[in-house]
């Protein structure tokens, strides 16, 4: 550019105009305030809106520096931070960026990543380094501005979890925030925290991840997983150990047990179980009474049927107005049918007794509960249970009342016998409304069908010894009626009806009072001696068929009150007679000799065919004569020597024996009554004589000198011989009772008589 | 590059205007992003001003606050006047010198913007420490670009230059 040359050829005059012409120059300020606006409107852009967060403490928080930080990426940075009026918070400003906008909304949780360093979790380490930073988990409301922050680190920084839970639970020792929850080994959610209700109740807030909501129902069982579990059992040690993190934070289990159900809804409640059989166990409670709870333990005693457990024991307690132990029993599942209607439970302990060992495994396993079910269709929920010892497992049955004076020797489960076979139980011994003692027995129903109404019971001693002639019994009825003494039963004879529920039967002291079921009579004695109630035996033709029930004096008189054996009606009949028997040793025999080891007795002999009476005049002659049910007839007297149980002969056979020796009534002659066998009574007739053939009849002969006498015993206590006429004159035959003469001597024809009689009978 | 005068004055008076115009984004944006230990720290000028007269380094504070901050506006505002009084008569030997000053102390400006390029490209120590160059920092740098294209573009003789006078 040279100026000179511009003058010269400058010709005209030169208007500048220097603001119309535009250099491009221009475009540089515009282009630079373009960026710049541009910039500032991007940054304004980007900018969100400005939340502020209400926090207790905000260590590490400064403004213009501290970040907000969602899923890693910074959304947002702190503006400012101030305490409210009160100073009792810290408010801080933060402005998202413009993505991140969506964060200003209810639900969003923000809290304070500070570094946690923990058993269970470690969180938060790169805050070791870059210093707190704000956190945020996007929530789903409406927008909102304010917030409250979160004191806590969110157990799922992510997302929001998919449901709130809470969990009540008795005790929850070792759960804490953190502690996982697993459905069949899969963590599903985590321990949000626990807590106490206002009731003091401890419950556990618990949150299931999203993904996993869908898992739990409302038939959802929980039950924490222990961090190690030791088992011992016969057999068996096995250790479990759940992982290094539950046995760090301890663990929760869920399952559904495959049972489908409404799927759970935020806020609902469930049981913590402390074990799984237990949250198995969690179908509808039953409640047993029982006596007393010893050895009882809540979540440990199981409820068993048939040795499978199937049930749990949730909760006792005991009731002071009662003085029982109620416990609460949840069943498992399926086995709802064992609560039906007259189930029994019964409590089983160890139980060591002559009956014999039960219930060992519960030294081992813990006592439990054992089930029998009922057989009603209605399912109950309260029942009253028992213990194992009350009266064996089987106390089911029948049961009757037997009712005594005294009832010694019998305790609680001795044995009911039939016939040595132990068909029941003593249940209970007690006073009964009349402050009686009474037993209360349970016949097995197996059974029940042999106990009829007209059984008679009697006590079995623990040893009885039956000494006779030619016996010595020792009898010892087996160790356990030895230790609790034993009850037995009899019909002796027809069955009756079956007897029915609470029959009342009274119990006899031995199987004889038992046996002697009859209508009792009454015997009168001139002397009682030897005759013992309860023990004197009432015995026809030696056998014993009836006791004496009371002895006592009456009007001078003893008057025994007798019962015979059912079976035996004929000697009831009118015209029996009794004698008391009682050793006799004489010139005439020895005579009741066993009665010197078994006691008197009394002996009997049946009247002839008539009716029945109950009072008898009882006879003291010790004369087993009269056990010949002889052919009686009467032979009298003026005066004889002859005495009872001399004989009676026939030709020379002996063929009966004077058995009683009486004034006639008129007290002018003698009567000896005689009884004469049976097969010789044809014999007997209207002409035949008798006479006396006591003491010694010599005669002196031509050559020798005769001694003659009939017997030994005839020449101590003289002898009646008889002789009848032959076939025409010997007359009709004789009554019983028949009186005849008794010839001092006989006549010679007398004794070539010899009648054919083929009549015997 | 033969330019006339008035498109010279021009130029400058361009130059002027948009180093004002970025002055603001030079001073608002960061000029870096530090990074210590995992923190992350945008600097400004002003902030890195700050920064020092906190850590007690206050005459360090005053020379950057003067280097980059003060200087560089009072070149802008000295550059407006003495655009302003371009073609009047009076002050024309002030208007020289002061031209003079800030075309000399022009010279100096970058010193600013190289310490930042040495900075982000040598204080690149993995995850503990980085410096990043951020927008704020090309701003600045375009600020005194202009405000020496500026200096550049006018002559001291234009200002001796009146309205009066045709073009000599």
């Amino acid at each position: 550019m040279s100026e000179p040359d511009n003058e010269i050829k400058d010709h005209g005059e030169i208007v500048a105009h220097p603001g119309l012409r535009i250099s491009w120059a221009w475009l540089f300020p515009v282009l630079a305030a373009l960026a710049a606006g541009w910039l500032f409107w991007n940054d304004w852009k980007s900018q969100g809106p400005e939340v502020r967060i209400e926090f207790a403490a905000a260590p590490g928080i400064e403004p213009g520096k501290t970040n907000l930080v969602y899923r890693g990426v910074v959304a947002g940075i702190v503006k400012s931070i101030q305490l409210d009026e009160k100073l009792q918070k810290v408010i801080v400003g933060v402005r998202l960026k413009a993505f991140a906008s969506g964060l200003a909304r209810e639900g969003t949780l923000f809290w304070i990543d500070q570094p946690v360093i923990g058993l269970g979790r470690t969180s938060g380490i790169e805050s070791l380094i870059q210093g707190n930073s704000l956190k945020a988990r996007m929530g789903s409301g409406p927008p909102a501005f304010r917030f409250t922050g979160s004191e806590v680190v969110p157990l799922t920084q992510i997302d929001e979890p998919g449901l709130l839970l809470t969990l009540n639970s008795a005790n929850v020792p070792f759960l804490d925030r953190g502690s996982p929850i697993y459905h069949r080994g899969v963590m599903i959610g985590a321990v949000r925290g626990k807590s106490l209700t206002p009731s003091h109740q401890p419950v556990l807030n618990i949150m299931i991840q999203k993904e996993f909501a869908g898992l739990v129902t409302s038939k959802s069982r929980f039950w924490s997983l222990p961090a190690a579990s030791l088992k011992l059992g016969s057999g068996m040690v096995q250790l479990d150990l759940a992982g290094i993190k539950a046995l760090l934070l301890g663990a929760i289990t869920m399952d559904c047990f495959g049972e489908p159900g409404p799927a759970a809804k935020d806020g609902d409640e469930f049981e913590l179980s402390t074990n799984e059989f237990a949250a198995r166990t969690s179908g509808t409670p039953v409640h047993i009474t029982f006596d007393e709870g010893l050895g009882l333990r809540p979540g440990i005693t199981e409820l068993r049927y048939r040795g499978l457990a199937v049930g749990l024991v949730e909760s006792m307690a005991a009731d002071i107005s009662t003085g029982k132990v109620e416990t609460t029993v949840r069943m498992a599942d399926g086995y709802e049918r064992l609560r039906a209607d007259g189930a029994t439970f019964t409590l089983v302990r160890p139980h060591i007794s002559l009956d014999g060992i039960s219930g060992l495994e519960t030294l081992v396993a813990g006592i439990y509960i054992d089930c029998v079910p009922g057989d009603g269709t209605h399912l109950g929920d309260r029942f009253i249970g028992r213990m194992a010892t009350d009266a064996g497992l089987q106390d089911q049955g029948l049961a009757v009342t037997l009712h005594a004076k005294e009832i010694p020797t019998i305790d609680k489960g001795a044995p009911v016998l039939l016939r040595g076979i132990v068909v029941g139980k003593v249940k209970d011994k007690s006073f009964d409304e009349n402050n009686a003692p009474a037993l209360t027995l349970v016949i097995r129903p197996e059974f029940s069908k042999t106990l009829t109404a007209n059984a008679k019971f009697w006590r079995i001693p623990a040893t009885s010894i039956a000494a006779g002639p030619g016996v010595l019994n020792v009898e010892v009825a087996g160790v356990q009626t030895l230790w609790k003494g034993g009850v037995t039963f009899d019909v002796f004879g027809a069955a009756g009806d079956p007897a029915k529920e609470g029959t009342r039967f009274e119990l006899f002291a031995d199987e004889r009072t038992a046996r002697a079921g009859s209508p009792p009579i009454q015997i009168e004695f001139a002397n009682g001696q030897g005759l013992l109630a309860g023990h004197t035996q009432l015995r026809y033709l030696g056998v014993p068929v009836g006791l004496v029930e009371t002895v006592r004096p009456a009007n001078g008189k003893v008057l025994v009150t007798a019962r015979f054996d059912s079976g035996y009606d004929l000697l009831r009949r009118k015209g029996s007679s009794f004698s008391v028997v009682r050793p006799t040793i004489s010139l005439q025999g020895v005579s009741g000799l066993e009665s010197l080891v078994s006691g008197v007795y009394i002996e009997c002999v049946a009247g002839p065919q008539g009716p029945l009476a109950d009072r008898f005049r009882g006879s003291a002659t010790g004369s087993d004569s009269l056990q010949h049910q002889g052919f009686p007839i009467v032979v009298r007297a003026a005066s004889t020597a002859i005495s009872v149980g001399s004989p009676v002969f026939y030709r020379g056979v002996h063929v009966g024996n004077v058995i009683r020796k009486s004034l006639a009534p008129d007290c002018r002659s003698a009567d000896l009554r005689l009884s004469i066998d049976r097969p010789y009574a044809p014999l007997l007739r209207e002409n035949t004589k008798f006479w006396d053939v006591s003491g010694v009849r010599a005669s002196l002969g031509f050559f020798a000198i005769k001694v003659q006498t009939a017997s030994l015993k005839s020449l101590a206590f003289g002898g009646i011989e008889f002789a009848t006429p032959d076939i025409k004159d010997m007359g009709q035959r004789v009554a019983p009772g028949h009186i005849f003469d008794l010839n001092a001597a006989p006549r010679k024809e007398w004794l070539l008589w010899s009648p054919e009689i083929s009549g015997k009978e | 590059m033969k330019m006339s005068d008035a498109t010279r004055l021009q130029w400058a008076q361009a130059m002027v205007v948009t180093g004002l115009v970025l002055y603001v984004p030079a001073n608002v944006l960061p000029v870096m992003t530090m990074t210590v230990v995992g923190t992350v720290e945008p600097l400004t000028v002003l902030g890195g001003v700050e920064e020092l007269y906190d850590s007690g380094l206050w005459p360090m504070a005053a020379v950057v606050f003067l280097a980059s901050i003060v200087v560089p506006f009072l070149k802008l505002v000295s550059l407006s006047w003495i655009l302003l009084q371009h073609g009047k008569p009076g002050m024309q030997r002030q208007r020289t010198n002061l031209r003079r000053i800030v075309h000399s102390v022009g010279s100096w400006s970058m010193v600013d913007v190289f310490l930042l390029a040495i900075l982000a490209a040598v204080g690149q120590l993995g995850a503990l420490a980085g410096v990043q160059a951020e927008p704020g920092g090309f701003f600045f740098a375009a600020v005194l670009v202009c405000s020496l294209l500026a200096a550049e573009f006018y002559k001291p003789r234009m200002i001796w230059q009146t309205n009066e006078q045709p073009i000599p």
